[in-house]
């Protein structure tokens, strides 16, 4: 089961890409315990996940495909 | 869309209502990029990067939502994605209505809202080329 991960804004900049392809997380908590491990600097940043472009709050299932992205505080305006 | 919203865009906007003769009220909020002064450097540019697809759903949302709530016409939300120079405008919210009070109203919540749902990153570029990525204050 692959997941693709979008990273966004200073989220890019912390995981020195902007997307991700990554094998076996079975929910967000998982995943995002993954990224935080093999990019520390997102430690600081605080983010929510969003997956197939919905926001998610609390743990959510992953699925084959997903596209969960990494979303850092917003700033437009 | 690309780049700044240039004032004759927003001057041909207002233009073109004339023939809606059931307004009564305009409402328009213009957001423009600030020269902050962040730790001794200017801010000479604001570059925009928005996760598109997401934004376009968030934006859709609020649109829906504001005609269910107020008593509009119409409405036109334009935010600037890429380079944005400090002095020039990045969001432009035009909300229209029969009376001023649903303008008003209207138009201050989507700002709002768009401020915290949209997707949108602001990187602050300074003179020197370097940059930091801008952080939102609450409503002040």
């Amino acid at each position: 089961m692959t997941v693709k991960v979008l990273f966004f804004g200073p989220a890019a900049d912390a995981a020195g890409r902007s997307e991700l392809v990554l094998e076996g997380a079975v929910d967000t908590d998982e995943l995002r315990q993954r990224l935080l491990g093999l990019f520390p600097k997102l430690r600081q940043l605080g983010f929510l996940m969003a997956v197939n472009k919905q926001v998610v709050q609390e743990k959510a299932v992953l699925g084959n495909q997903d596209v969960v992205a990494v979303l850092p505080p917003y700033s437009g305006g | 869309m690309q780049g700044p919203v240039s004032p004759a865009f927003i001057a041909e906007s207002i233009a073109k209502h004339s023939v809606k003769t059931n307004i009564g009220a305009h409402d328009i909020f213009l957001g423009q990029v600030r020269n902050d002064v962040i730790n001794g450097k200017e801010v000479k540019a604001i570059a925009y990067s928005a996760y598109e697809e997401m934004a376009d759903e968030a934006v859709y949302r609020i649109r829906e939502d504001a005609f269910e709530k107020y008593d509009l016409t119409c409405m036109h939300i334009y935010h600037s994605l890429g380079l944005v120079r400090a002095g020039e405008i990045s969001l432009f919210v035009f909300v229209s209505s029969a009376h001023r009070g649903a303008a008003f109203d209207a138009c201050r919540e989507i700002v709002e809202r768009i401020k915290k749902e949209v997707p949108v990153w602001g990187k602050e570029i300074f003179e020197d080329e370097s940059y930091s990525w801008k952080q939102n204050k609450e409503a002040i």
